[in-house]
């Protein structure tokens, strides 16, 4: 049982995203400690581990794709697989271009408003912010594109929605100097104070990534070394995950209250007298047991698939929890998970 | 629907890596009886084609990389001289690989072949691995990807063998070879439908290994065919126990006087077909069902000596599981290659 969800990466131009994509996808498709990825169309791996491989083994400019244009906008629909053979969800992952984000809806462009309800639809949000708003100090400029996601998300887009979302802090090693605390205090304080409110109900990931830590003193020829690429995904289908549990628990719910509701209306029909039950009784007896018959069976298979989906959301997050001692400190790929404001 | 009477072998693996190489060094040692299993072409010519073939590899000269589209070759697999099972050894281009589907109808047929598969062999070349050669690494990826794309909601119990060829070109078996098969290795142990092993290979002057990757492939495909067939035999003989049991029912129903009268009843006031004939109905169909179980167990009993035999012969293989860190795999791989003397051997010569 799997559904489909849509995953929007929002980012100014130049921020990493379809790097980030592209190693995150080269990463996974490897698999991961069980978990792996897989395009839906063969072909479109061959496209981006091609693009890929551009990056790793080719040095200069040229190893970079270039920046994302209206019409190279692409929409790619992955499988998220757990032991190669289970398929846990598939997603689309959209690939659009930076400056759409800070363009109005009317300025001609067909991508802006197809991205504004593509965010509508979406199930998981991923921000990019490169290190380096960090490490030069968030100047006007870098502050007016943050503002401009921060608006989509909140009244645009999102519609009061409480969207998880991933922070995705891209060229990590352009900030590696600062303490992480200090970074995560400015996203928590300076660039998206109200998703961390607290009871605002915003499941947020913060997450450092970087394609190799040689880059901040050679990008076009430095060691391509990716860390911590695969977390945020399992985040967005974690929390997709958690959704799904609580949509099927209320499910359960209320096909328990029928069931009770049911066997109630059979005890009330036992209950009646037998000159009643004599000429007006065994049929609606018959019909009421066969009822609660079905009742239990529905029940019976919405446990069952609730059962499914809490063990997944469970392997999945055992997956986000650190594995040891080390984990915990300060280790390159550690991510923060908050929810409710507080950090868990 | 999976075919239950033949098997299917598919092999993975991009071009130079040693496939026909393989193929045909591993029939010419299979030729002669190795622990009681031994093969034959179907094809006459085939068997030519890879006796010269391997002739030519104990020489000293490898086959040129395969250019034409795919080929399907038959085997009987035997044991002990006697015909256990036939199956079907599929050979891809190693160029399918990086084909799109727009380009070439390989690509797709990779596919669906694997889809279908029973077991499945990955070529990986140990000395390019050893180099950490950017493309042997990336066709890993390119694997994974294609085998997460076919294995999708599988449905019955499969091999997958990652073959080292090769390895008589590298010394010894570091853990850190492993990495790039990591990511693999741990999908296939977490999947109890998978039995996946690491088996290291040498075509040329002096083989080694070359019998296992096959033997490991079918050896998933002929448990499950055996296990399917039990099943099937159980649940025929429980369908003519059952049927049997009606049967008897209705018999009581129809004796003596009152059964009579009852059968009378039903056929010419009810028009309903009477008990005896119901009776004599259900002896048919349990007769029909133990016919069935009988063709099942004639299918059954001569798999199952040949798939005890597998089991017992590759108890050593290196089997991919969980918890099994890279080293404890790269020593298995020394063990199973040079033997573990040869092992302890060749670590103090490096």
């Amino acid at each position: 049982m799997t559904k489909k969800i849509k995953i929007t990466m929002l980012g100014a131009s130049q921020t990493g995203k379809t790097c980030y994509m592209l190693a995150m996808y080269s990463i996974m498709s490897f698999g991961v400690n069980g978990f792996s990825l897989s395009t839906t169309d063969p072909d479109d791996h061959l496209d981006l581990t091609e693009q890929w491989e551009n990056i790793v083994s080719t040095e200069g400019k040229e190893r970079w794709p270039p920046p994302t244009k209206e019409e190279t906008n692409r929409t790619y629909s992955f499988n998220f697989n757990y032991a190669l053979t289970t398929r846990l969800m598939e997603f689309d992952w959209f690939d659009y271009r930076g400056a759409a984000l800070t363009e109005k809806g009317s300025t001609g462009s067909e991508d802006v408003p197809m991205l504004r309800s593509r965010i509508k639809d979406s199930s998981c949000l991923f921000l990019c912010i490169p290190g380096t708003v960090f490490a030069d100090g968030i100047s006007p400029i870098n502050a007016v594109k943050v503002t401009a996601m921060r608006n989509l998300i909140q009244q645009d887009a999102t519609e009061g929605k409480r969207l998880p979302i991933v922070i995705l802090i891209t060229k990590f090693d352009e900030c590696k100097h600062l303490k992480r605390e200090e970074i995560v205090d400015a996203i928590k304080i300076n660039l998206f104070a109200d998703l961390f409110i607290e009871g605002a109900g915003w499941p947020v990931m913060i997450c450092p990534v970087s394609l190799g830590n040689d880059l901040k003193d050679d990008m076009d020829h430095g060691l391509i070394e990716p860390t911590g690429v695969h977390l945020p995904l399992i985040f967005a289908i974690q929390t997709s995950y958690m959704n799904m549990l609580t949509l099927k628990q209320s499910e359960e719910e209320s096909a328990q209250s029928i069931l009770e509701e049911r066997k109630r209306a059979v005890t009330e029909l036992e209950g009646r007298n037998w000159f009643v039950k004599l000429f007006d009784g065994q049929e609606k007896i018959k019909d009421a047991n066969s009822s609660v018959k079905s009742g239990e069976k529905d029940a019976a298979k919405i446990e069952r698939q609730r059962k499914e989906i809490e063990k997944k959301a469970e392997l999945l997050g055992r997956e986000l929890r650190p594995k040891d001692k080390e984990d915990k400190e300060d280790k390159e790929d550690k991510v923060y998970i908050f929810f409710d404001g507080c950090e868990i | 629907m999976h075919n239950l009477e033949k098997l299917k072998i598919v092999e993975l693996g991009n071009t130079g890596v040693g496939k026909t190489t393989y193929m045909a060094s591993m029939y010419g040692a299979l030729k002669k009886e190795i622990k009681g299993f031994s093969l034959e072409a179907i094809d006459s010519s085939v068997d030519r084609e890879l006796c010269r073939l391997e002739e030519e590899i104990k020489s000293g000269s490898y086959p040129p990389p395969t250019s034409e589209s795919y080929k399907s070759y038959n085997f009987y697999l035997r044991h002990k001289g006697e015909r256990a099972l036939s199956f079907d050894w599929y050979d891809y281009r190693g160029a399918a690989l990086r084909e799109r589907r727009l380009q070439s109808s390989d690509a797709e047929s990779l596919q669906s072949d694997l889809r279908q598969a029973d077991g499945i062999i990955v070529f990986c070349d140990c000395y390019s691995l050893s180099i950490r050669e950017r493309k042997c690494i990336s066709d890993i990826g390119r694997i994974t990807n294609l085998l997460s794309d076919s294995l999708l909601e599988l449905d019955r119990s499969i091999s997958l063998a990652i073959m080292f060829t090769k390895v008589d070109l590298v010394n010894t078996f570091r853990p850190d070879l492993l990495d790039p098969l990591k990511g693999l290795m741990d999908c296939v142990a977490l999947n109890p439908k998978v039995s996946g092993a690491l088996i290291p290979v040498s075509c040329g002057r002096k083989m080694i290994n070359v019998q296992l990757p096959l033997l490991f492939a079918l050896q998933a495909g002929v448990r499950f065919k055996v296990s399917s067939l039990q099943s099937a035999i159980e649940s025929h003989n429980q369908l003519a126990e059952d049927y049997s049991s009606k049967a008897q029912d209705y018999r009581v129903k129809s004796s003596g006087l009152g059964g009579w009268v009852r059968d009378a009843w039903k056929e010419h006031v009810e028009g309903s077909i009477p008990y005896s004939r119901l009776a004599d109905y259900r002896y048919s169909d349990a007769q029909r069902e133990r016919e069935r179980a009988q063709e099942k167990l004639k299918a059954y009993e001569p798999l199952v000596g040949p798939a005890d035999a597998l089991d017992r012969y590759l108890k050593s293989t290196p089997r991919i599981q969980s918890e099994k860190t890279l080293k404890e795999y790269t020593r298995q791989l020394s063990d199973i290659r040079y033997g573990v003397l040869g092992r302890l051997l060749s670590r103090l010569i490096s």
